[in-house]
């Protein structure tokens, strides 16, 4: 007999994909060994060797937390590319503004610790400011200082770093991905929530150096809301695909000679090297001196960021990024509007790119912050880590960047000689070819479990044996590689176990019928 | 006079760069789709071919610094053969340079379009990253070789002088002239490879219609390698004439990669005339934006035009002008004006299902 279906049934059953098929374990243990491993991110610190001296610790640690900090990036491009698909050559230029962001807070910080005023009064080193010092009668506040005296708040530097890259992005996706808002009431209440959220807040804190120079503020905040409001209003042919890419890459190249180029503002090729520590809830994070709360605060961005973007792609709007990706005429012709999804992902993967930004300055402590994250390699890079730990895996994320950084970390670190770059451009060409759906996949869910335990144990080895460079590097990437790949081996163990006890037992069987 | 004649002079001979190393990314990236970031490590192997070949010192420094990496003398010394270093190589002109950078880059362009590129057509932006990929390594694996950074190379003599227009005193050094003729007959070759012989129909014929060419019995695959190799190999002559006027060091490609896909797009995919085109514009446009951006010119400027409290609201834009901020307005000009039209200057029009 024919089984009937009806067509609306077959539309309404879930995609093959998320079927359970019948032999497939639950999805519990996995589940449990993301949550284990996030927890093992967090309490690094308690899991350094016993006795370790506090060099080694501070190295160690501080490695972990400047390594989540690019986790936190990797999570904004597994957004927009491994999720929506939109292959993002420019996502530094968030990182990059994040921390500057941060970096003016810290400096401004440490100038007014320096001369003694107020934080916010004090010009930073880089600003080379050479006129009556701040507790003369005669000082003025000079204009470029102005601007940046409201980030000596610790708190509106993070939040500033988050928001500023997030609006620059929205209002870049505006303009690329054309959200097509014809229905005045939504065009209306869109610009009403843009200017409460964003322009008043900024005129809020801004007001000073606004009031200061009215024409440079009004005009800033003019063509904010007119750059928003066109970007809604005009429409054309969208641009898609590999046009996305080179165009925020050129967008990367126009910001980076913009900042390298204005000394005055940003301290030009040599950044903001001046930092003070950055505090919160009255602790301060320095690397010299508590490294493990340091630690802590970026493991808890990262788990939290890890969360939040979990939530995110599990739910009905993570579905459709993912049906974005995979096939957009598809979802617009089931009547959604792709452009706002799109806006609104690149948006917050804007932010999130920030926030890491200022998270990476906080981890890098006095190194400094400079342009050298602005420019176009390292934009890139953070590409290659998301494909090496896999596309369309939040795990993903955080398993290449924190597998690739740590490798590089052991190789460059024994062999001077710079072989890094080839062997990253290897690994890239690699995984591109033969590994294309990335690590992650491969080993399973047990994958960052597996990595953190490769890294501490060859941090363990390194403590008890004290192995020279070259040694470390050699040894210590295959243990983390095997230990990365170990979830997937163990269990194709245990499959053959079972499959190999499953066949005995049916050969006893034939054998007693015979 | 003299100075509106040597802006445009200097202008062409920008452009003329430009459009150099973007007419093999406008083939390779245009016509066949294929995005090689790793055009711009070809720009620069080009640059290093021709120090090889018109040095006398380049020849053993390339197979000492092989060596040197490789390790071959270590293996000579293991084995028991004897290491000797290799003699001092004939220094060839540019004029036989260019053809052999041409070669060499265009056989690398080959072999990279065989063994990895041909693998990923179907994923236009892993090509991306692929290719990416390839030019860190080629890039690193120079620096390795040449260790240090090389200054220009030199130009023959009757290349090396400068040149007055009559009627004015401005003096142009003669191998801008050099370039721009270059280029022209370049820009002529290409032209009559591309829409002239057979192989250039066969080209258009796979662009447009890869199953029917196919089934004309054109060997696609062939097509592909040749034309992506003819398109790397332009990117080498293109390096070697670069490597002439400025440093040739192995970071150098990153500097025009960006310019040249900006070139290509905004041109028009697929077609030639508009990157040529494309070129001229952003490489005049750099060239007086930067006499505009000018730090002596602009306070004058602003002092006469505007009322004597204006400036103080615009403190960024009067002090730290230079040319540098030529480029970003060019770039952001550029950029926008992808986003606003993202098929370029010249429309060649199709229906495709989008």
């Amino acid at each position: 007999m024919t089984r009937l279906v009806s067509v609306k049934d077959s539309f309404l059953a879930p995609p093959l994909a998320l079927q359970q098929e019948p032999g497939r374990a639950s999805a519990l243990p996995g589940r449990m060994a993301v949550l284990l491993s996030l927890v093992v991110l967090v309490i690094v610190p308690y899991l350094m060797p016993e006795g370790m001296d506090y060099r080694a610790e501070k190295y160690w640690l501080g490695l972990f937390a400047k390594y989540m900090s690019f986790a936190v990036l990797a999570l904004s491009v597994e957004l927009v590319w491994g999720y929506t698909g939109l292959l993002s050559l420019g996502q530094g230029m968030y990182f990059g503004l994040g921390g500057y962001m941060v970096a003016y807070s810290l400096t401004l910080k440490r100038a007014a610790e320096e001369q003694g005023v107020a934080v916010g009064l004090a010009p930073p080193q880089f600003m080379q400011y050479t006129g009556p010092a701040p507790n003369d009668p005669s000082y003025v506040v000079p204009p470029a200082l102005s601007w940046i005296a409201p980030l000596g708040n610790a708190w509106t530097a993070i939040v500033a770093a988050a928001l500023v890259p997030a609006v620059i992005a929205l209002l870049f996706g505006l303009y690329t991905f054309r959200p097509r808002l014809r229905e005045k009431p939504i065009l209306l209440s869109s610009v009403l929530a843009f200017v409460l959220v964003v322009v008043v807040p900024f005129a809020f804190v801004w007001w000073t150096p606004i009031s200061n120079h009215p024409i440079l503020g009004g005009f800033l905040v003019c063509a904010l809301t007119l750059v928003f409001a066109g970007g809604l209003l005009v429409s054309g042919k969208r641009i898609s695909g590999v046009y996305f890419a080179l165009v925020t890459q050129a967008l990367l190249l126009a910001v980076f000679y913009l900042i390298r180029n204005q000394q005055r503002f940003t301290g030009g090729v040599v950044g903001i090297k001046h930092l003070s520590d950055l505090e919160l809830f009255g602790q301060a994070f320095n690397l010299n001196r508590d490294i493990r709360s340091l630690c802590f605060l970026v493991s808890g961005v990262l788990v939290t960021c890890y969360l939040a973007c979990s939530l995110l792609v599990n739910s009905k709007f993570g579905r459709i990024l993912t049906a974005i990706r995979d096939n957009e005429n598809r979802v617009l012709a089931l009547g959604y509007n792709t452009a706002i999804y799109k806006t609104f992902v690149f948006a917050l993967a804007g932010g999130l790119a920030g926030l890491a930004g200022g998270l990476f300055v906080v981890a890098n402590g006095s190194a400094g912050w400079g342009p050298t994250f602005l420019e176009i390699p390292f934009s890139i890079v953070a590409v290659i880590w998301v494909a090496v730990g896999g596309r369309g895996t939040l795990l993903g994320a955080l398993v290449g960047a924190l597998l690739v950084n740590f490798a590089e970390n052991l190789i460059t670190s024994a062999f001077p000689g710079d072989f890094w770059p080839i062997i990253l451009g290897l690994l890239f060409i690699g995984v591109v070819l033969f590994v294309h759906r990335g690590l992650v996949p491969l080993a399973g869910p047990g994958a960052l479990l597996g990595l953190l335990f490769g890294v501490i144990g060859v941090i363990y080895l390194d403590a008890i044996f004290g192995m020279p460079k070259t040694g470390r590097a050699l040894i210590g990437c295959p243990v983390i590689l095997g230990c990365l790949l170990s979830p997937a081996l163990v269990k194709r163990g245990l499959a053959a176990v079972r499959k190999l006890r499953a066949s005995s037992e049916k050969g006893t069987q034939h054998g007693l019928s015979v | 006079m003299t100075v509106l004649v040597e802006a445009i002079f200097n202008g062409l001979s920008n452009s003329s760069i430009l459009i150099l190393a973007a007419i093999g990314l406008a083939i390779t990236f245009g016509v066949m789709r294929v995005i090689n970031m790793a055009h711009g490590e070809m720009l620069m192997l080009g640059a290093y071919t021709g120090y090889v070949v018109t040095n006398p010192n380049g020849w053993p420094e390339l197979i000492n610094g092989v060596s040197r990496v490789l390790g071959v003398r270590e293996l000579c010394a293991a084995i028991g053969i004897p290491y000797h270093v290799p003699p001092e190589g004939v220094a060839l002109g540019i004029y036989a340079a260019i053809p052999i950078a041409f070669l060499v880059v265009g056989l690398v362009g080959f072999l990279l379009e065989t063994c990895l590129i041909r693998h990923l057509y179907d994923r236009p932006l892993d090509t991306l990253l692929a290719t990416w990929g390839v030019g860190l390594v080629l890039q690193q694996a120079t620096r390795l070789v040449f260790q240090a950074d090389l200054t220009p190379l030199h130009p023959p003599d009757e290349l090396s002088g400068t040149w007055i227009v009559p009627l004015t005193s401005a003096t142009i050094p003669v191998f801008r002239l050099f370039i721009i003729g270059f280029t022209i007959l370049c820009l002529y070759l290409v032209y009559l490879w591309y829409f002239h012989t057979s192989f250039g129909l066969k080209i258009r014929a796979v662009t447009q219609n890869r199953s029917m060419a196919a089934a004309l019995g054109i060997s696609t695959r062939w097509v592909d390698s040749l034309t992506f190799a003819f398109g790397t190999g332009l990117a080498g002559v293109a390096g070697c004439i670069v490597g002439h006027l400025y440093n040739v060091k192995p970071d150098m490609g990153a500097d025009y990669i960006v310019d040249a896909f900006m070139v290509v797009i905004l041109g028009g995919m697929g077609h030639l005339p508009g990157t040529v085109l494309a070129g001229l514009i952003i490489g005049t446009g750099i060239s007086i934006g930067e006499k505009l951006f000018n730090n002596a010119l602009w306070p004058n400027v602003l002092t006469q035009w505007f009322p004597s409290w204006f400036p103080q609201f615009f403190p960024v834009w009067i002090t730290e002008v230079n040319q540098t901020m030529a480029k970003v307005a060019m770039l952001l000009i550029v950029i926008g004006f992808i986003m606003i039209r993202p098929s370029g200057l010249i429309v060649t029009r199709e229906r495709v299902y989008d």
